[in-house]
């Protein structure tokens, strides 16, 4: 290394492009992802295509119930998929990066990726239901239609959770109160988007805030782009999607879904191979 | 008249290859003995000296372990560590910055 300052602060920097280089592998967690997206709509099969009008009922993890099921009655086997799948995609990424250390030399610190998912996952999944238990029945009220309501929890929520997480960044000694209170108010926010999530594809908002949380993990201005990308996939997905505009309301349940998920994947998909065809490590 | 920022550089810290150890160690949740020796380009001993006198100084943890049979040290930087590369960094940078805000006022000779 050099000794004058300048050239000191440059090899510190090259030092870091290594190790962030070094310990990346998000390749991985793209492809478990994309995975996971694409088998999704095998699943996605409803009493409504037998031409039988189930009763009304929500499953145990109503986000991820589909559109028909929405109209109909509940498919439990979509529900627990996206439930169990996203869980399984979670922990074998962490394990992941700690087989990738002990090749590299060099761990990537998970703690605010897994942290981040699970936030998202718990938000989503059950505060979502807390939030119209508490709102929905005392008010007998939706608030899928009532954004006057929704909205100021959502934005409320939000900022508390940006300010929460700031305070944490910028005071070290409060990391652990600042995780704690990120954490619950991004729980909030979600269960507020959630409520928006009609489509029955919430998963793809829950995966779209693993791969940003994990792009600010590895520093990875790419992985972050890729994010970003799913992050508006995925929203279209859930809020409007290609089916109705290709091949329209009466085909079946696992086709629409295929295509409304097709954007997203891809995405995930195009992702991997930018990766595969990046940098490479060092060799050891 | 505010202190040279000469004043911020912290003896500990400061020495070039302790300071690698800790940027390295600042980049992920622990680091192996190997991986910094190869990136640092130091002897065994060297690494371990200047690892002992960071972790004395509380700046790293170390974690001693096996893999299989293959003995392993994985270091970590505690927060204290990250506090003193973070005023180090602000030093250095410091220092460059009033090397360039000095540089235009020294003419070249001839001129």
């Amino acid at each position: 290394m050099i000794e004058d300052p300048a050239g000191l602060l440059s090899s510190l920097d090259h030092l870091r492009q290594r190790v962030r280089r070094d310990r990346g592998g998000f390749p991985l967690p793209l492809a478990l992802f994309a995975v996971l997206v694409l088998v999704a709509p095998v699943f996605y099969w409803s009493d409504w295509d037998a031409g039988v009008l189930p009763e009304r009922g929500r499953g145990p993890f109503a986000l991820f119930e589909s559109t028909d099921a929405f109209y109909g009655g509940n498919n439990t086997l979509i529900q627990w998929y996206w439930m169990l799948g996203l869980i399984t995609c979670f922990a074998v990424s962490a394990w992941w990066y700690r087989r990738t250390a002990r090749s590299t030399g060099v761990e990537l610190d998970t703690r605010t990726y897994l942290l981040a998912s699970g936030a998202a996952l718990v938000g989503m999944v059950f505060g979502e239901r807390l939030l119209r238990a508490s709102i929905e029945i005392p008010l007998d009220t939706s608030l899928y239609s009532r954004p006057e309501i929704n909205l100021p929890i959502l934005v409320g929520a939000t900022v508390m959770a940006v300010a929460a997480f700031a305070v944490g960044v910028r005071w070290k000694k409060l990391r652990v109160v600042s995780a704690f209170a990120t954490a619950l108010f991004a729980m909030v926010a979600f269960s507020a988007i959630a409520v928006y999530m009609v489509n029955g594809l919430g998963g793809l908002l829950i995966i779209a805030v693993a791969v940003l949380a994990l792009a600010w993990a590895e520093r990875s201005p790419m992985l972050a782009m890729i994010g970003v990308l799913f992050t508006v996939a995925s929203l279209h997905a859930n809020l409007a999607g290609l089916s109705y505009s290709t091949v329209g309301f009466f085909a079946p349940s696992q086709l629409r879904t295929l295509v409304d998920v097709a954007p997203p994947a891809a995405v995930l998909i195009l992702g991997c191979v930018i990766a595969f065809a990046g940098p490479r490590r060092t060799t050891r | 008249m505010s202190a040279h920022p000469t004043h911020g550089l912290n003896d500990v810290v400061h020495q070039r290859h302790r300071l690698g150890i800790l940027t390295i160690a600042a980049e992920s949740k622990r680091v192996e003995f190997s991986y910094l020796r190869e990136a640092l380009d130091l002897t065994g001993g060297n690494l371990s000296r200047h690892i002992t006198v960071l972790n004395e100084a509380g700046l790293l943890d170390i974690e001693k372990g096996y893999e299989g049979r293959r003995p392993r040290t994985w270091v970590s930087i505690t927060g204290t560590g990250r506090e003193a590369l973070a005023a180090e960094m602000a030093a250095l940078r410091a220092l460059v910055a009033r090397h360039e805000s000095a540089a235009p006022t020294e003419q070249p000779a001839g001129s």
